[in-house]
């Protein structure tokens, strides 16, 4: 059996939900498995974070580094590459650490790569069997993984249930004289953070969401109409902002914020799983959109086949109407 | 400054439907709207915009087969200078490392002092640049969504990080971003009066990891 090991990822101490679910992936592989965390960084921060991966993990690898206050990629893989052995099983969750660091990872580590991954089936001698989606999640393709010499993958945040604690906690061991010194031609500057605006989008019950399907920025008032109507805020997807039509902090999603109403409708918008990380809290979804295959259809309680443009404005009228308030 | 783009012709997801084939081992090709990856093409449009501010040029490559010669001429009328086609029949069924590894000949075959991709492709999984990059042993960073140029061989990159929040790095100059630029391509169209060369390049050997994933 190949050794498993997982990258932690933390901050300020608190680790992300990730650490955990690796922790559960890992025993999808192995049952029997002992997987070991790698911990990396600095001062106290670190040895609050490897105090709570030992929860979960029965052995942590910690690397306490002042060059890994903050992480950068490209320190992070020659530190790994210091400590992780030939054919072993790393896993990192797929996000934009993991985008940084495990594609250049496995090919140092002469290891098989796989990216994003949703399922783990089965180990079969050398080959692993693993599912991932293709095309935004409208396919999904079992891929057969020889791992002989390993493999670096990373893992779908989300896609695997944490893992329980440990009924005794694990053990800690300092691997930083291994890594030793570290230096890149990347050197980290400053975080700016998201522009706020005037909505904050987090903080209401009701959301209606647009994405692709709104086409232009002269229908986005459609979608103000019918938030009016209800008394909710507009947000949207990704595309809308890359295309300029609503400003970034009305984006759902990983690379914009989480949000937690009460009732989520998804209109025009497929159902990408970066944009449906951003949706916490289970709320009541309904979801507008012209493809019956959308991806947005297996999670949305409800669900209209149609196209926004003509579905909003009669939507809007139907609420305005039992609100008692004279259509427009 | 010499930079070199990769790019990858891909199903349209916005165009078509996507369904599985009989043999339930691919998506259904037939009748598919192709078109340039549109991250690949953010990145060819940063690419300009820096040549632009600082001089130099842009070339784009691609591994594939005839048909995507229409996406590399397409790239050229935006500007770019020169287009590269990498094909061989060894190279079909390649997975990520491999095409990586065809990348990597080319980018030894030339000089370029930036390298840029798409943060993704459509049917990929954000793999070639990172990958491209350690092969090389060129310095990386992925989900750029900024890039400035700063004096005496160094590059000041914005990343995207989690929750809308980006992280800014310095970085020296010979590298290889991942580019995702929240810029839609404008219009530029730079006056074309011959349509340049394309490049077409058989570079022989196979690939060393071809492996299609079913």
């Amino acid at each position: 059996m190949p050794r498993i090991f997982a990258y932690i990822a933390h901050k300020n101490g608190v680790l992300d939900d990730s650490a955990a679910e690796l922790a559960a992936a890992a025993k999808r592989v192995d049952p029997s498995a002992a997987p070991t965390a790698i911990v990396v960084g600095s001062g106290a921060q670190l040895e609050n974070s490897c105090a709570e991966v030992q929860k979960v993990y029965p052995e942590v690898w910690k690397v306490s580094n002042d060059a890994l206050a903050y992480p950068n990629a490209e320190l992070i893989r020659k530190a790994l590459l210091k400590i992780v052995p030939a054919g072993a099983l790393t896993l990192v969750a797929h996000d934009h650490f993991g985008i940084d660091l495990a594609p250049g990872l496995s090919i140092k580590l002469n290891a098989a790569f796989v990216s994003d991954v949703t399922a783990i089936d089965a180990l079969d001698g050398q080959t692993l069997k693993l599912v991932r989606q293709e095309f935004g999640g409208v396919v999904s393709a079992h891929v057969n993984c020889d791992i002989s010499s390993g493999v670096v993958m990373t893992l779908r945040p989300g896609a695997f249930k944490a893992a329980e604690n440990l009924s005794a906690p694990g053990t800690v061991l300092d691997k930083s004289a291994e890594v030793g010194a570290l230096s890149s031609g990347r050197r980290y500057l400053e975080t700016i953070v998201a522009e706020t605006s005037d909505v904050d989008i987090t903080k209401h019950a009701v959301l209606v969401s647009v994405g692709r399907g709104i086409q232009e920025k002269d229908n986005i008032g459609i979608a103000e109409a019918l938030a009016e109507a209800l008394g909710a805020a507009v947000s949207c997807s990704r595309p809308v902002v890359d295309a300029k039509w609503l400003q970034k902090s009305r984006q759902v999603g990983s690379s914009g914020k989480t949000v937690k109403p009460k009732v989520y409708l998804a209109c025009g918008i497929s159902g990408a799983f970066q944009h449906l990380a951003g949706i916490k809290g289970n709320p009541f979804i309904i979801a507008i959109n012209k493809n019956s295959k959308a991806p947005i259809f297996q999670v949305a309680d409800v669900g209209v086949v149609d196209d926004i443009l003509e579905f909003l404005p009669e939507l809007t009228n139907k609420v305005q109407e039992l609100r008692g308030v004279a259509a427009k | 400054m010499e930079i070199l783009v990769c790019v990858k012709r891909v199903p349209d997801t916005s165009e078509n439907d996507i369904e599985l084939n009989g043999a339930g081992n691919d998506i259904e090709r037939d009748d598919l709207v192709y078109s340039i990856n549109e991250p690949d093409n953010y990145a060819v449009e940063e690419a300009l915009q820096i040549v632009a501010k600082v001089g130099g040029k842009v070339s784009v490559v691609s591994v594939g087969s005839d048909e995507d010669e229409e996406v590399l001429r397409r790239e050229m009328a935006m500007g770019v200078t020169h287009g590269i086609l990498l094909t061989d029949p060894h190279f079909e069924g390649s997975d990520g490392r491999g095409v990586a590894a065809i990348l990597k000949a080319c980018v030894q075959k030339g000089n370029y002092d930036l390298i840029l991709t798409g943060v993704q492709a459509e049917d990929g999984a954000a793999q070639v640049g990172g990958m491209l990059a350690a092969m090389l042993d060129y310095p990386f960073a992925s989900l750029v969504t900024s890039i400035e140029v700063l004096g005496d061989r160094k590059l000041k990159i914005a990343r995207e990080i989690e929750g809308g929040n980006r992280e800014v790095d310095s970085d020296s100059h010979l590298r290889r971003v991942r580019s995702r630029t929240y810029c839609r391509p404008g219009r530029i169209w730079r006056g074309q009066s011959h349509s340049r060369g394309l490049l077409r390049s058989r570079l022989g050997q196979g690939s060393p990891h071809a492996q299609r994933h079913s």
